[in-house]
């Protein structure tokens, strides 16, 4: 059993790992804005493939995780996780029909709901946000989305872990 | 949703009370390999850079630097008469000594990569002496404070950090004023300065010490726009940090004497 289940674990840890490496990848502060939540997409793309076994208790972790590596407020990144992962699981069924750019378009809106919750907590800890700029994390994030989506289907594939129903 | 009101009570938590910032620092250490990886790419350039350079131009840079030098040490030989000038002065205005510091030079693995906060991870933590709200410089002058520290990394907000704001004083004429973080990595802004107050473009600001945090006297910022309006109570003042926020790799930590005695 643990043997069948290996290559998911193996591919999952990596995918969270490299995730986590992008997420905090060193930019110039003008550029920053634009970085793809890559951490979001990746947890969000697991998901959808696996919605039996996705566990909120995992999924909280995982945010509190990326609070302390970014070094914001603990609970911010954990709170869009869970709020944006209970969304997935409500949709997985129906999204799993869609063409990646439509997938895509569903992304924009999680990624947008998930900067309003950290706008939100940035606003309570003093730092406010400036007019519609919060927004463009989640566009970058829709636009990498095809892309990574792609990528992780064929190493998917590649592994044969086949999608939970 | 259990989970959900979980993350908002601890946000809140977090936010408003101090009980989460002991189990956090602790945490803290756990995302130095993650910056650490992610420094390899500048490492690497780094390490080409110094590998695989020309002798004229190790040459030229050496002459350079010795010449740099005998003009540093010129104006240090002033500087000994000048100090020593100084506390007799002092001595004869029954004023206190001023204290000496001591430095750590640490060096800089990662920047935060959340947009709003401007903060920087360094390699040296409790370990190395590093302290909550010790201040930190870069060559040209303050760069930030410490404000959380794990044993092996320290986490730094910068001046120009939006909920950073720091005491100081012009240093032609003393004037006493509050420089906060605009979020914008090269401007800082004065607060509350009426606008009949001499302060002019140009101008050098220092951290007067006042709060109690930075040593007094260390450069912080030059004035580079002054707007006065009549019709606003104070005047719209903004300075140009003397350190570079975006560029420092090696920054220095001050070990004030009375600090670390606290």
């Amino acid at each position: 059993m643990v043997r069948e289940r290996f290559p998911t674990y193996l591919l999952l840890f990596s995918s969270l790992l490299l995730a986590f490496l992008l997420d905090i990848y060193p930019l110039a502060l003008e550029y920053r804005v634009l970085r793809p939540q890559f951490v979001l997409l990746v947890a969000i793309y697991w998901v959808f493939v696996l919605p039996q076994s996705a566990s909120m208790t995992l999924l909280f972790l995982l945010g509190l995780m990326q609070d302390i590596v970014v070094g914001v407020p603990l609970g911010q990144h954990a709170l869009i996780f869970v709020v944006v992962a209970y969304l997935c699981l409500r949709s997985c069924r129906r999204v799993r029909h869609f063409a990646r750019w439509q997938e895509a378009l569903w992304i924009l809106c999680l990624v947008a709901l998930g900067q309003a919750i950290s706008g939100w907590v940035q606003s309570l800890a003093g730092r406010e946000i400036t007019g519609w700029q919060f927004l463009l994390p989640a566009l970058a994030s829709a636009s990498v989305w095809p892309l990574l989506s792609l990528v992780m289907d064929v190493l998917r594939r590649y592994y044969r872990i086949a999608r939970q129903i | 949703m259990l989970f959900g009101l979980l993350a908002i009570v601890l946000i809140l938590l977090g936010l408003y009370t101090d009980v989460l910032d002991k189990p956090r620092s602790q945490l803290i250490d756990f995302a130095k390999p993650l910056y650490q990886v992610t420094d390899w790419p500048r490492r690497i350039n780094h390490w080409r850079q110094e590998t695989f350079v020309a002798r004229g131009e190790l040459l030229q840079e050496n002459k350079r630097l010795q010449t740099e030098l005998l003009i540093h040490k010129r104006k240090l030989q002033q500087l000994a008469s000048l100090s020593a000038e100084n506390v007799r002065l002092r001595q004869l205005l029954n004023a206190t000594e001023l204290l000496k510091d001591d430095v750590l030079v640490a060096e800089l693995i990662g920047v935060s990569p959340n947009p709003l906060s401007h903060t920087l991870i360094l390699n040296r933590g409790t370990l190395d002496g590093v302290f909550s709200g010790q201040p930190v410089l870069d060559a040209n002058g303050l760069l930030g404070q410490v404000v959380e520290v794990s044993p092996h990394s320290a986490r730094v907000l910068l001046l120009t950090d939006p909920a950073h704001a720091l005491p100081v004083q012009v240093n032609r004429n003393g004037v006493r004023t509050i420089a906060e973080g605009t979020g914008d990595l090269g401007m800082l802004k004065l607060r509350h300065v009426s606008n009949t107050t001499d302060i002019q473009e140009g101008d050098l600001l220092v951290s007067s010490g006042l709060g109690q945090r930075f040593p007094a006297g260390y450069p912080v910022a030059t004035v580079n726009r002054v707007s006065r309006d009549p019709g606003q109570p104070f005047a719209d003042i903004y300075a140009k940090p003397m350190a570079q926020m975006d560029r420092a790799r090696n920054v220095l930590l001050v070990f004030d004497t009375k600090q670390a005695e606290r």
